[in-house]
């Protein structure tokens, strides 16, 4: 659904257009500066120098929901903690997007029985774009996470006409016909191999 | 000091009356007469021989009704709430109980003697409803404001939502 539809010609021109605005939205999502729990301080740990969030361009970490993008919900989110997150969420601009970090924002993690306060995960109140799984995740899930969403963004309708792409979820590496820019920019170093049998080495 | 010791002590300070010794499966405390908490635990504060100075903790519990193999009522229901005191001077920790009726939690308050019990006493009202007379300021301070209920206690039941915020489980955990 596109932002102008009814007012502007389906034309190839838009789609272009479209590519470079979802381009711009995906290079530089502005995290907000949040932390809740225990896994803010995995978030932190992205956001340092050895895993370096800002070589996708989402490193930016805003201290005010009104210049943020990306709001990560890192850690238990309980009731009264939620009204707090969906006030943050509300405070954001568009387009803006979640991600939730870890099993309890996912479901409710370990608090999912017996959490009487507990929310059994935050898409019961807010929109959640991407689900990062873990306790805490790593930092390598939480920059999948973020590229996730990158192909999630690259893959909307602005401007043109038509139905949203579909985004290319294949791998952790972006198929090389979608859009170039989004190639990715490391790889995991490959695990050594493994040591030959002793038969083999005589 | 063993809590043997101190209700010797106690005895001997003329302060012992409605204080027994509690014998639990590790560690012994003093059991209280509600009527008497405030004045034992003034004492144990303000005696050379306790001096203790400070309080660690007070927390609360729900006991619920206990039977033997017989079926003979052990433990009737209630609440028993306890005060962790040290002496920082003369070494020594004390606990202290009191059983209350399930119908009427209520015992005095003892913020004014420390003040580090003005925030226990609102949590142990607040996680398990246990109402401390002559408190300063007692209301919620984990839970947010109009909650229902105390979550602590052993009947208690789980809100379905809160504030507009949806509290249940969408589907039950997976038999494996």
């Amino acid at each position: 659904m596109g932002l102008f539809e009814r007012s502007l010609p389906d034309v190839q021109l838009f789609k272009i257009a479209d590519l470079a605005v979802n381009w711009g939205r995906a290079s530089s999502l502005w995290p907000m500066t949040f932390g809740i729990a225990c896994c803010a301080i995995e978030m932190m740990a992205v956001g340092a120098a050895t895993f370096d969030m800002d070589r996708f361009g989402a490193g930016a970490f805003r201290a005010t929901p009104r210049q943020a993008d990306l709001m990560i919900v890192a850690g238990t989110v309980n009731a009264k903690m939620a009204l707090i997150v969906k006030r943050l969420w509300d405070q954001m601009p568009e387009p803006k997007y979640v991600m939730a970090m870890g099993a309890c924002t996912v479901g409710g993690g370990p608090y999912w029985k017996h959490g009487y306060n507990v929310v059994k995960g935050i898409d019961k109140f807010v929109p959640v774009d991407v689900h990062v799984p873990g306790c805490p995740p790593r930092p390598e899930a939480i920059i999948e996470g973020v590229r996730f969403l990158q192909r999630k963004i690259m893959a909307k309708r602005v401007l043109a006409k038509g139905a949203e792409g579909t985004p290319d979820f294949t791998g952790i590496s972006v198929s090389p016909g979608t859009v170039g820019i989004l190639e990715p920019t490391v790889r995991m170093p490959a695990p050594p191999a493994a040591p030959a049998a002793e038969g083999a080495r005589a | 000091m063993t809590a043997a010791e101190a209700l010797e002590q106690l005895r001997k300070d003329g302060q012992g009356d409605g204080v027994e010794l509690f014998a639990g499966p590790k560690d012994a405390a003093l059991l209280v007469r509600r009527e008497r908490v405030k004045a034992v635990l003034r004492h144990l504060r303000d005696a050379r021989a306790f001096g203790c100075d400070l309080l660690v903790m007070v927390t609360g519990t729900h006991l619920t009704e206990k039977k033997d193999a017989k079926g003979v009522l052990v433990r009737a229901a209630g609440f028993e709430v306890i005060w962790h005191l040290r002496s920082v001077t003369q070494h020594h920790l004390l606990a202290v109980k009191c059983r209350l009726p399930i119908d009427d939690p209520r015992v005095d308050s003892v913020a004014d003697l420390w003040p580090a019990a003005d925030w226990h006493e609102r949590e142990t009202w607040d996680l398990v409803g246990i109402t401390f007379t002559g408190h300063p300021n007692l209301r919620r301070i984990l839970l947010p404001e109009g909650w229902e209920g105390h979550p602590l206690r052993k009947d208690y039941v789980y809100p379905k939502e809160f504030g507009g915020i949806n509290l249940e489980v969408d589907a039950p955990w997976p038999t494996p």
